[in-house]
């Protein structure tokens, strides 16, 4: 110890005038000094044990005493007893989700060093499993999965990330192989302290791995080589199931995940939360996607194999599809210490936000930047908005064929109100306003052109007039720039033509389809009432 | 109770079949009347041992081969003398469960062949079992009751019709002493928990043709609802049937699933799966199939128009007799069920591995002319 015991017991009793201790407690120091190791930086860890059943906190007290930074934890008899039997409880259900913290923790204690109360300190360590067994089943665990993760990642062309995972997997098996042999201290940084200790203890295979170890970390810099240098490696460390064999790599299907196409657009959906638009190439391999089936079959069929393999890649990354190792379940994040969540990549920033085809990506995958219900009940409003455009469209041709001035300024302003609408919702907003806010909020929204908002003010006061024959190319004029906008960007189709009409019905349904799936807010009965119509509109005259 | 001696007709088909299995384990000799198929193949695939009627006996099955739709079921009457003597129990199962025949067909297999196995039974006063199906309510809406037949309903297939005259016959029998139960299913889907299913036939055939973007949109309505039924839990409540006759007798049992599917489920679930196409439900008042598109109509109009009905129904079917005399109970619901019907699907290669469809069989088919 780089600390004898005398200035730790001198470095124990000033900390305790310092903080309150439980009366008759036990006291260890634990940490990488206790475990041999450790620097002039290293911190100084007392545990108290306090013979009680209290919950004392887990945050550590840190106190300065002689020039060094000292935590001290206090723990009851109860709560380590609580930790050592939850330890017992993960490995029983396999090593999968036992966390780092509640092991190292458990770790600490039987690697610690007793410095008073030696009673209660060996009651606090009773324990029924071996320390050495879980230690190296734990991380002969996280080896494996990282192995796995690496193949997977070589599978799909993504070699600095396999490169990265193969060297952990490499690390992960060294610690389980260390620890097998006694040198159970979770930290990872030790690592070759602990090789040198065996080695230094006559260990002569410690030497023999060690140096395949370092001679690894040199080893080809990425590629199938490399791969396999690190699973051989992993295998001479006595951690199995993880061979470099890419046909061991299947795809599997993500629980809470479901694919709504939107016009000829494949919009994907995590958790009923976030929507996710897939570019073209990246539709193609989502489509590609069956439980079950080996990554590099589904690459080898692809029309775009790199392309099919980067998008593959991306949606595991943000959890939009499971890899899984043949007859070894799913192949999660293998780096203990870190969340196993999958990511989320930034909003797209794009606007308009959405279109009658909902997103747009950048790449192969974007996120819309609503959240999955609002996408919906946006898309869904701009969708109904465009088709009482042309509702009121007809009303008001039909008002002004008949001379009726009034029933026409009422349809242009109805035709105007709906144009606001479906540019707002085109720039995601959802709700939207009430009719008589919705002119003036255009202005007040940077995502609107200000010509556009000035354009709709000067129509509404255009239909406050008394030129009726000017309100129709007044009205078309803010409708095609309104539209101009959105098509610029994201909009599949006009409205003019009977195809486009029938293509906009089509995708009318599949907004229908995906709202009634996240039990979307937005206007479900008139939708039902255009679909029940099949799309006619009930004042257009025969013959359109 | 053990040791009955039971005529299964239909013995080759899904039902027939595991119910079969199912008596013969439970230590009853059963007698299977098959028509064409002289195996009996269990739901999960397992080919069931049988023996030469002459050997019959507990625990064993012996295939009988016969036509119900024939007088004496097409035995010759020293064979139907050996079925008919000695029987405690008749489950009749046979009936061609396909949609699209032509009624001639129903009429003679689901109709006659009815009458004719009711005959056999009621010569010798033996208690007879009646595979029916739940649809026999036709296009009711609401709640079914048990023992409600004929309540003046419209039925959406010929299918339908033919399994109410089938059970009017039973009941005609019924009422002049012959002991009688019948076991009305819904639509019998793969098994509760594994999703396992022999056969891949209607529903299963729709969701194929949905699932690979041939038919995109159907006349119904989200909120339409779906019976589906484990096949196992089908055949453990009409053996339980067979085994408490005195019970059952009378009475009329809805073998029905946990609670009834929408067609809102079937499609979330159906999303679920990245290579699944998802069809749209569009109302039917404003479907046209003539302006599908070619390949599409095609295959609306020969297979998904036989089912459509299925796609605005909402019938609920109560099961409250099903519940007091079933061994258990099925408890898969919603779109967890379904996820376990597709993943077996999946697994077995029936759904999500792309075929040519109609129009590019028939491209092919051109070239090669």
């Amino acid at each position: 110890m780089i600390i004898d015991r005398a200035e730790l017991a001198a470095l124990l009793d000033e900390t305790l005038d310092l903080v309150d201790a439980p009366p008759g407690c036990g006291a260890v120091l634990e940490g990488s000094i206790a475990e041999g190791f450790g620097n002039s930086a290293s911190d100084v860890d007392f545990l108290l044990l306090a013979d009680d059943d209290h919950d004392h906190p887990t945050m550590p007290t840190i106190v300065f005493v002689r020039g060094r930074r000292v935590e001290v934890r206090t723990r009851s008899l109860r709560q380590v007893r609580a930790q050592a039997d939850a330890v017992c409880a993960h490995v029983a259900a396999g090593f999968g989700e036992l966390p780092a913290a509640l092991l190292d923790r458990c770790q600490r204690l039987r690697g610690a060093v007793v410095l008073r109360e030696e009673d209660v300190v060996r009651r606090a360590r009773k324990w029924p499993l071996s320390l050495t067994e879980v230690v190296s089943g734990w991380y002969a665990h996280h080896s494996r999965q990282a192995m796995r993760h690496a193949v997977a990642s070589h599978v799909l062309e993504e070699e600095h990330e396999a490169l990265a995972w193969a060297g952990i997997a490499a690390r992960h098996a060294a610690k389980s192989w260390v620890a097998a042999r006694g040198e159970t201290y979770l930290e990872p940084k030790w690592l070759d302290r602990q090789f040198d200790r065996l080695v230094a203890g006559g260990d002569a295979e410690a030497a023999r791995l060690r140096d395949r170890l370092a001679e690894v970390r040199r080893g080809p810099g990425s590629g199938e080589r490399a791969i396999a240098s690190h699973a051989a490696l992993v295998a001479d460390f006595g951690v199995g199931g993880c061979p470099a064999a890419a046909d061991q790599v299947l795809l599997g299907l993500r629980a809470g995940v479901t694919t709504w196409p939107i016009g000829d657009r494949v919009h994907v959906v995590r958790d009923r939360a976030d929507v996710f638009v897939l570019g073209p190439s990246a539709a193609r391999a989502w489509r590609s996607i069956a439980p079950g089936r080996p990554v590099a079959e589904v690459l080898k069929g692809a029309e775009e194999p790199a392309v099919a393999a980067s998008a593959l890649a991306e949606f595991h990354r943000i959890g939009l599809v499971e890899l899984r190792w043949r007859d070894g379940g799913p192949i999660a994040s293998a780096q203990p210490w870190a969340p196993a969540e999958p990511i989320t990549p930034p909003p797209s920033t794009r606007i308009p936000v959405l279109g009658l085809a909902g997103g747009a990506a950048d790449g192969h995958v974007s996120l819309v930047p609503l959240p999955a219900r609002r996408f919906a009940a946006a898309g869904m409003a701009q969708v109904w908005s465009n088709i009482m455009v042309e509702n009121a469209r007809e009303d008001l041709s039909g008002a002004l064929d008949g001379g009726q001035r009034e029933v026409a300024r009422t349809s242009g302003l109805r035709l105007l109100h709906h144009a606001c609408r479906a540019l707002l919702s085109a720039c995601g907003m959802s709700p939207l306003p009430p009719d008589a806010a919705i002119v003036a909020r255009l202005a007040a929204l940077t995502a609107v052109p200000a010509d556009l908002a000035a354009l709709a003010a000067a129509v509404e006061r255009d239909l406050r007039g008394d030129e009726p024959e000017l309100w129709p190319r007044r009205l078309d004029e803010l409708v095609d720039g309104v539209r101009d906008l959105v098509r610029a960007e994201v909009f599949p189709a006009s409205f003019d033509s009977a195809a486009a009409w029938e293509a906009t019905l089509r995708i009318g349904h599949d907004w229908i389809r995906l709202g009634a799936y996240l039990d979307a807010d937005f206007p479900i009965e008139e939708a039902r009432d255009l679909l029940t119509s099949g799309g006619a509109q009930p004042h257009r005259r025969g013959g359109g | 109770m053990s040791g009955l001696r039971v005529l299964v007709t239909g013995a080759a088909g899904l039902v027939g079949a595991e119910v079969a299995a199912r008596l013969a384990n439970e230590g009853h000799t059963v007698l299977a009347l098959v028509h064409t198929r002289p195996e009996i193949v269990r739901n999960d695939g397992r080919v069931v041992r049988t023996v030469p009627v002459e050997r019959s006996g507990p625990g064993l099955v012996s295939c009988v081969a016969g036509d119900v739709t024939k007088p004496m079921l097409g035995l010759t009457a020293e064979r139907h003398e050996y079925l008919a003597t000695g029987l405690d129990r008749v489950v009749h199962a046979a009936a061609t469960t396909d949609f699209g025949r032509r009624w001639e067909t129903y009429e003679s297999l689901n109709v006659d062949g009815t009458r004719n196995v009711v005959r056999l039974a009621a010569e010798r006063a033996v208690p007879l079992v009646h595979v029916s199906t739940a649809y026999v309510c036709g296009e009711r809406t609401g709640r079914v009751l048990e023992d409600e037949l004929d309540v003046g309903q419209r039925f959406g297939t010929d299918y339908e019709r033919s399994k109410f005259l089938a059970e009017q016959e039973v009941a005609a029998a019924a009422a002049t002493g012959l002991p009688t139960a019948v076991v009305r299913p819904s639509m019998i889907v793969g098994t509760q928990t594994s999703g396992e299913i022999r056969d891949f036939k209607n529903m299963y055939v729709v969701l194929k043709l949905f699932t690979q973007g041939r038919v995109r949109s159907v006349p119904g309505f989200y909120d339409a609802l779906l019976d589906l039924v484990p096949v196992d839990y089908v055949a453990a409540l009409i053996c339980q049937v067979v085994n408490r006759f005195s019970e059952a007798e009378g009475r009329t049992f809805h073998a029905v699933g946990a609670s009834p599917h929408t067609l809102l489920d079937v499609s979330n679930a159906l999303a679920e799966y990245p290579m699944f196409q998802v069809p749209h439900y569009v109302s039917p008042s404003s479907f046209d199939a003539g302006a599908l598109p070619p390949d599409e109509r095609v295959y609306y109009r020969r297979i998904i128009a036989m089912y459509e009905s299925f796609f605005r129904r909402r019938a609920r079917f109560d099961d409250a007799n099903a519940a007091s005399l079933a061994p258990w109970r099925p408890a898969a619901t919603g779109v967890e069920y379904l996820r376990t019907l597709f993943d077996h699907c999946v697994r077995v290669g029936y759904l999500g591995r792309p075929e040519p469809g109609i129009g590019e069989v028939l491209r092919r088919a051109g070239r090669r002319e």
